[in-house]
């Protein structure tokens, strides 16, 4: 029974601790903008993206879904 | 998917102010492949822009250059001449302009991305030494 007791209030006092902890901001985790996939409009958009980009270095990836 | 998955957590992660942008052009090439498979938990960095290309536009427009670009291919790539470029990875400068044809300023292209990916990250190394704040040629 004790050991019950004991049990309950320790993970009280963690759900306590999270809750605070969150709410605080000090344990959210980092938030990002969720990435959208749109349909590209031929090679051409990707040449004005690509473009519209100098200055920075440039990745381009050719990638498979599964 | 582990080259994606490479990309993210071996570069973007550890070059978070890189100045860099990275297109992301999605096609099928598996009999299971479909727009609804698109995976966006894969490659979560913000400097990256995701396309879907169902023509496969992109590489096969890029498939017959890689003959002129075959100086720049990275070591232990493997890449036969297809009619499709997919599963691959095409690295410009930062004064890289695409007009006629997209090799002023390639640095190194690879495939697959697993095969290529030691030169591409020796790559990154080198041009964002300082953190990637600055802008490389």
């Amino acid at each position: 029974m004790k050991n019950m007791r004991f049990f309950a209030a320790a993970l009280g006092t963690l759900l306590l601790l999270s809750g605070y902890l969150s709410s605080t901001g000090a344990y959210a985790p980092v938030a990002t903008a969720a990435p959208t996939l749109a349909d590209l409009k031929g090679v051409d958009e990707l040449r004005t993206l690509f473009n519209n980009d100098a200055g920075k270095v440039r990745l381009v990836l050719l990638l498979s879904p599964t | 998917m582990a080259g994606t998955r490479w990309v993210q957590n071996e570069l973007l992660a550890k070059y978070p102010k890189a100045n860099l942008r990275a297109y992301a052009i999605w096609f099928n090439m598996y009999p299971g492949d479909a727009r609804s498979k698109w995976p966006p938990n894969l490659l979560t960095d913000e400097r990256v822009l995701h396309r879907w290309d169902e023509p496969k536009a992109v590489g096969q427009w890029y498939a017959p250059l890689t003959a002129s670009i075959r100086p720049e291919l990275a070591q232990g790539s493997q890449w036969k001449d297809g009619a499709i470029l997919w599963d691959a990875y095409l690295l410009y400068r930062a004064d890289a302009k695409w007009s006629d044809t997209p090799t002023t300023g390639l640095i190194r292209w690879g495939r697959t991305i697993v095969a290529g990916r030691d030169p591409l990250q020796g790559d990154f190394g080198r041009l964002f030494a300082d953190g990637g704040t600055s802008t490389p040629r």
